[in-house]
């Protein structure tokens, strides 16, 4: 059956969108010059359509090969590796231990000094008091 | 997998290129009909989109030049067609390879193949 055309349309563009996304880390002349080459070669290839089905469209993409296929070709005439350079993953950066990592400012330093030494002094005092309270009676 | 799976890519490397040169060497064409004709040798290659890469290729190292052409269907179509030092590649191509595959012949023993 007959699809509408922008629907042809909109699978030819995910599949040179596809392509484009494998060369990625091609110099981006000749990445548009390669879409623009498949983009020509899916045009020619449907004026001589009987008729422009689905089908027939993803017969002529099946038939210009895989995204990745294309591209590893593509590297390799550029004297690239052949294989896609790792997926840059949208990572959030790495939160530093900001107590440990950062230098402490004189400033913090002495505060932080003081308030271990009150810490200690009140542990101190407790103790002591601790110490001399009487407690419960003994049981009889 | 096999060890000799990236075989037929490895031969096919060095001398597709030159296949293409040598069609169209009597003739200017346009991409479609070069990669049918390629196409053709199942040996040659491995989907028709590959051909595209190695054709940008040719036109930047100056072996094809391309110009526009209306067509009598359908976009105007971008032929191809071979320059002075594209003729000459392929002719420097040419005493290689029969150097190359006389010599591969002789030691792997398909000369009579």
């Amino acid at each position: 059956m007959t699809q509408s055309m922008d629907r042809l349309d909109h699978i030819v563009e995910d599949y040179l969108g596809a392509v484009s996304y494998a060369c990625r880390d091609l110099p981006p002349d000749q990445r548009a010059d390669l879409v623009g080459d498949l983009r020509e070669h899916i045009a020619a290839a449907r004026t001589v359509l009987y008729q422009p089905t689905e089908a027939a469209i993803r017969t002529i993409l099946d038939r210009l090969g895989e995204p990745a296929a294309i591209a590893a070709e593509a590297r390799l005439a550029e004297g690239l590796p052949a294989a896609a350079p790792p997926q840059p993953r949208p990572q959030p950066p790495a939160q530093p231990n900001r107590w440990l990592s950062r230098p402490l400012s004189p400033g913090a330093a002495t505060i932080l000094v003081a308030l271990t030494l009150i810490a200690v002094t009140i542990m101190v005092i407790a103790y002591t008091m601790a110490m001399r309270d009487p407690g419960l009676p003994p049981r009889p | 997998m096999e060890a000799w799976a990236g075989l037929a890519t490895a031969l096919r490397r060095g001398t597709l290129e030159f296949c293409v040169l040598a069609l169209l060497e009597s003739e200017p064409r346009y991409g479609v009909e070069l990669v049918n004709q390629l196409a053709a040798q199942t040996a040659l290659t491995t989907s028709e989109g590959t051909i595209y890469p190695l054709l940008s290729r040719l036109r930047r190292v100056g072996w094809v030049a391309t110009t526009w052409q209306e067509s009598p269907a359908g976009p105007p179509r971008r032929y191809y067609e071979l320059t002075g030092r594209g003729k000459e590649a392929l002719a420097h191509f040419r005493a290689e390879w029969v150097a190359f595959r006389a010599a591969v012949d002789h030691i792997v023993g398909t000369e009579h193949t």
